[in-house]
């Protein structure tokens, strides 16, 4: 039962964490191919050695080892520009299909950019109570 | 209990619930004026931000619906599993 809770709270630990920071869903996907990357690099490494040590084919060896830290190398420098890299910054936005019928001359798209700056918006019933003081 | 929920939440969480709360229910109003034919002319500010404030409302209402059916449904599977 503990296991059950703890898959569901990394579950929705995680969707939180993915909702109010977007940009860490980036920051994992970075880290995991670039780590992904340097293991398999390492791995095949020590299979070409091992194959090497077996058939006896020594001559490449020291080449080898050259391009295992090359690619390494290279992973950690394109996973740096990768996270420093500023994120394309979407618009939030969202265009619906038609919704350009709605607007006229005189409003535009953005107007609803008032409401959607204002703190707290007010239903016509709480304008009301507002209005008679009841409130 | 979703407000109870907000109060302890760091500002940065309450401000990203709240504009996606918000541009939510923007998106239902712009779907249903489509729906109706109608433009953001028809309705003045007040009409409009009574359009919105319902929506957000109804959407907050949604989401702790789906927060109790979830705890409805993790007290469900420990009954059931025992």
């Amino acid at each position: 039962m503990n296991k059950l809770y703890q898959v569901i709270g990394l579950f929705l630990s995680t969707k939180i964490m993915f909702w109010a920071y977007p940009d860490s869903k980036r920051f994992i996907k970075g880290i995991i191919i670039g780590t992904l990357l340097i293991i398999l690099t390492i791995y095949f490494h020590n299979e070409y050695i091992n194959w090497a040590e077996i058939t006896d084919n020594k001559s490449f060896i020291g080449t080898s080892y050259i391009i295992k830290n090359l690619i390494i190398l290279f992973s950690i420098v394109a996973l740096f520009l990768y996270l420093k890299k500023p994120p394309n910054k979407k618009n939030n936005k969202v265009k619906i299909k038609g919704e350009d019928k709605i607007y006229t001359k005189n409003k535009k798209e953005d107007y609803f950019d008032k409401f959607r700056n204002k703190d707290k918006l007010k239903t016509k019933a709480e304008r009301l109570l507002e209005r008679d003081g009841k409130k | 209990m979703l407000e109870k929920l907000l109060e302890k939440a760091p500002q940065s969480v309450k401000d990203k619930y709240k504009m996606k709360i918000r541009e939510k229910a923007i998106e239902k109003v712009k779907e249903s004026l489509i729906q109706h034919n109608k433009t953001v002319d028809d309705y003045s500010d007040e009409e409009m931000e009574d359009l919105i404030a319902r929506e957000e409302g109804k959407l907050n209402e949604d989401v702790k619906k789906t927060i109790l059916t979830s705890l409805l449904v993790a007290a469900g599977i420990e009954i059931a599993i025992g």
